[in-house]
């Protein structure tokens, strides 16, 4: 038990802003998660200890998201929107002004990807995880996964060059 | 110019957001600062986990406890199955025939066509049944030999019976169906008149081993009875070598009459009970036990 906690502790956040971004929806999220970490204690002697952990819990909670995605109907679709992030307390009014914009046009763009793309991001980002792991969790090549972060960086970059030299 | 170690625009931006130098993964850092779970999930999982974990611990793997015992319980279903099977062949006598691969015409006298036939009898009867199916045999061997050294008179067979007392009936028995072609029943054959209490020879062991394996039964049976029985199972037996029908009916029902009066005493109600036997059933022999009340 004490080393599921640990484990908890260590993947839950990544893992929260992973379903949290990749489903822009927060209520579908909450229910999401409780079922990722209840799909790791029951199935836990399905893992493998050659796989990462982290790899296995990405691949429980991208067919997780799957399923919603099926159950939405979403497709390939972009999210409506993104969902909002409040900012840190102890910065200045300005700089939480400024960086509340410039994080609310990174997620909104974030939402416009196709979500094979954005959960490449997601997993690079959140997770951690390699290209040849990102295939593995998705059920990708390398190259295909190499291709999704290429165009989702490509679309970020336009959308914040004002930034992004 | 373009070098093979430059690399393309797509290529540089992949490679520093994978090293996490990219301004998006920097702003992406700063995006995601503060956001977290929502700490009564916590509770909520940590304490799923633990009652599904403390859950698991308390029962046994229910896969392995299956593994371990399968084979016990495969030996246990073979073993009931193999004794449900003897003890069935053992209790039937005509699954019993089967199982000893018995010839099939041997089946009509004892077991078949008169089921009370196939009561227990007692092992010193047996063997005298034995005896006399051995006895029968060489009769019947007799008898056909003469056949053969007279084979254009019709009347041969007559003659034979009128020379060898017991064994002449029995030829007509040989006799009769191969002409009509009865090819089954030829081989064995008691005659009912001449051969008295001769059985058909082939059966008699096989039933005989099964009836010996039913001591209480033995027992259980008077010995009269029995010999009763295997009297009457005899009669049918040559009645249906004559080319006869021998399902029991009204005519076996009859002759037991008579018997029962015999051993009461009555013989002379017998006798003439035998009389009206004979009229109304003319084509079918007298049993040899009944034979002496023609006299």
């Amino acid at each position: 038990m004490a080393a599921f906690e640990t484990l908890y502790r260590r993947h839950k956040d990544p893992l929260w802003r992973y379903l949290l971004r990749g489903a822009g929806d927060r209520e579908a999220c909450y229910e999401m998660f409780q079922d990722v970490w209840s799909s790791v204690v029951r199935s836990r002697s399905n893992w493998e200890p050659r796989a990462r952990f982290t790899t296995w819990l990405y691949t429980l909670a991208h067919n997780r998201l799957v399923d919603y995605y099926r159950l939405r109907n979403l497709a390939t679709a972009p999210l409506e929107e993104a969902e909002d992030v409040a900012g840190p307390e102890h910065e200045s009014p300005d700089a939480i002004a400024r960086n509340a914009q410039l994080r609310q046009r990174l997620l909104d763009t974030l939402a416009q990807l196709p979500h094979e793309q954005r959960e490449a991001f997601l997993l690079r980002e959140e997770g951690g995880l390699s290209l040849e792991e990102i295939g593995q969790a998705t059920g990708v090549g390398r190259e295909t996964v190499k291709s999704r972060l290429r165009y989702a960086l490509a679309k970020l970059r336009q959308e914040l060059s004002d930034v992004w030299p | 110019m373009s070098g093979p170690e430059r690399k393309a625009p797509d290529d540089k931006l992949l490679e520093d957001f994978l090293e996490g130098r990219s301004p998006a993964s920097r702003a992406w850092r700063e995006a995601r600062h503060g956001e977290s779970a929502p700490p009564e999930l916590d509770d909520k999982i940590l304490g799923m986990a633990r009652e599904e974990i403390q859950a698991a611990a308390a029962r046994p793997p229910s896969r392995d406890r299956f593994r371990d015992r399968r084979w016990p319980f495969a030996l246990a279903a073979v073993l009931v199955l193999s004794f449900s099977t003897l003890l069935t062949i053992l209790q039937d006598p005509v699954a019993h025939k089967d199982a000893m691969m018995v010839a099939p015409d041997v089946a009509p006298a004892d077991a078949v066509v008169l089921p009370e036939a196939a009561a227990p009898v007692a092992a010193d009867e047996v063997q005298e049944r034995r005896m006399q199916a051995i006895e029968a045999e060489r009769q019947s061997m007799q008898a056909k030999r003469r056949m053969e050294e007279r084979p254009a008179k019709p009347s041969a067979a007559p003659a034979a019976a009128a020379e060898a007392p017991g064994s002449g009936s029995y030829a007509d028995a040989m006799h009769e169906p191969a002409a009509a072609g009865g090819e089954a029943e030829a081989p064995s054959a008691p005659a009912p008149a001449a051969a008295p209490a001769a059985p058909p020879p082939a059966p008699a062991p096989v039933m005989e081993e099964s009836r010996e394996a039913t001591p209480a039964k033995l027992q259980a049976a008077p010995a009269a009875e029995m010999r009763r029985r295997a009297l009457t199972a005899d009669y049918l037996g040559a009645a249906k070598l004559k080319g006869e029908s021998a399902e029991p009916g009204a005519a076996l029902v009859e002759l037991e009459r008579i018997r029962r009066m015999l051993a009461e005493g009555r013989e002379d109600e017998a006798r003439r009970a035998l009389q009206t036997w004979r009229q109304d059933w003319p084509e079918r022999p007298v049993p040899a036990d009944l034979q002496r009340l023609l006299d």
